[in-house]
């Protein structure tokens, strides 16, 4: 039977800082908004003390939006001088070219900025009339200052099919570089994102229509383009195999809420555990982690799959569980 | 001989762990783990076997040594 190894602790984790947001994406898993409260910065040392003394190598600085901590500094500089690497997810808003030096002179090298489509999409979905521009602007600045940027889609049926829209306007604009590469994201029913879910989620065909496109991005603009998720590998056709970058949470991969709350992943809710009241090492090592890894709740024909890939996403089913199998398994020929 | 990326070293549960920045993680047996740590620190490949064999005396030095730094190099990992 296939299942997940256990280490004694994540290797690289999604660390929320702040619930706090200066956008209101419509389908926020995380529910974040401005309105949230900031946690202290001696609750945000003691996190970062007990991902270190648990031999976490890599936090992916992450909210909310990391940048609207009012000490935020404090955090990058504290956690480098833990030799911790350092990366971020950002909204991109509050990036300008001073922030940038800062990020650089402790050891972050690069980074995630989520845009959801061209300017009318990505606009809508966050709620903020500008906050394209402001993002764009952001995006800039990290390029020119020399930092690797990811640039994340959300994909939902609003940004489906508008794709190439957001890519005509970054090349025009000069943004499109050997430095950036491009992920889609693959929408969760979490959150605000399970509100509307049945309007906002794409098809499986939507998916599949994906790839080339994804392919496309790649071979026009000469960047690494790859569906930033796990996906289901036997409903894809094989050639596109190599696009998919899928993901190992619950194992090597880890997401600390701004309380200290351990999920798998940054997309589910709820809690293995609090690591401001259970060491790190104790939480992924118990029970309940186990019994994720032991992939029980995996349908049969994954559990014994000969080419085992995860099974896909397990916080994209709609549900109230922190996992389930893949929104798309039912009817897989595995 | 230098790794082209930062790097991190812990013991993890059966195994070693090494961590790149930029290409992520690599299972290692103790032996291999150590060697890639010197690697970091030690430039010559001379000088990196005596370490070793001070370290483990009864391997022998120059197969680990040479099985690690082909494993790097095929991974793309040395400059």
């Amino acid at each position: 039977m296939n299942h997940l190894k256990t280490i004694r602790s994540p290797i690289s984790v999604n660390y929320e800082i702040t619930p706090v947001c200066n956008l209101r994406c419509e389908f926020c898993f995380a529910e974040s908004e401005c309105s949230l409260k900031h946690p202290s910065l001696d609750q945000v040392i003691r996190i970062i003390d007990e991902l270190h003394n648990a031999g976490v190598f890599e936090i992916r600085l992450f909210g909310g939006e990391f940048f609207t901590f009012p000490k935020w500094k404090k955090i990058v500089e504290y956690a480098n001088k833990k030799e911790i690497f350092l990366s971020f997810v950002s909204n991109a808003t509050l990036i300008t070219p001073e922030v940038v030096d800062i990020l650089i002179s402790n050891g972050i090298k690069s980074g995630a900025i989520s845009i959801h489509g061209p300017e009318s999409v990505h606009d809508s979905i966050t709620k903020v009339n500008g906050s394209y521009k402001r993002a764009i602007r952001g995006l800039q600045a990290c390029l020119d200052g020399g930092l690797k940027i990811t640039v994340l889609t959300t994909i939902t049926r609003k940004a489906k099919g508008r794709i190439p829209e957001l890519f005509e306007d970054l090349s025009s604009k000069g943004l499109v570089r050997k430095t950036l590469s491009y992920g889609i994201n693959r929408l969760c029913p979490y959150g605000r994102g399970k509100s509307d879910w049945d309007n906002s989620k794409i098809s499986l065909e939507d998916y599949l229509l994906l790839f080339p496109l994804l392919e496309q991005i790649s071979s026009k603009y000469g960047i690494d383009s790859v569906l930033g998720d796990a996906f289901p590998l036997c409903l894809v056709p094989e050639k596109y195999h190599y696009l998919i970058q899928g993901c190992w949470q619950g194992t090597g991969f880890g997401h600390i809420s701004s309380s200290g709350d351990v999920r798998g992943c940054a997309t589910a809710k709820g809690s293995y555990g609090n690591l401001l009241e259970i060491p790190l090492e104790k939480i992924w090592i118990g029970k309940e982690m186990r019994q994720f890894r032991k992939l029980e709740w995996l349908p049969k024909s994954c559990q014994t799959c000969e080419d085992f890939c995860g099974g896909g996403c397990s916080a994209s089913r709609l549900g109230e569980r922190m996992y389930s199998p893949d929104e798309f398994l039912e009817g897989a020929i595995c | 001989m230098l790794i082209n990326q930062r790097f991190k070293i812990r013991k993890d549960i059966g195994k070693w762990l090494v961590y790149f920045e930029d290409d992520g993680p690599v299972e290692m047996s103790e032996m291999s783990a150590v060697i890639t740590s010197l690697i970091g620190e030690i430039k010559s490949k001379d000088e990196l076997i005596k370490t070793v064999i001070n370290k483990y005396p009864k391997c022998n030095p120059t197969e680990e040594v040479d099985k690690v730094v082909n494993a790097l190099q095929k991974m793309n990992l040395l400059s």
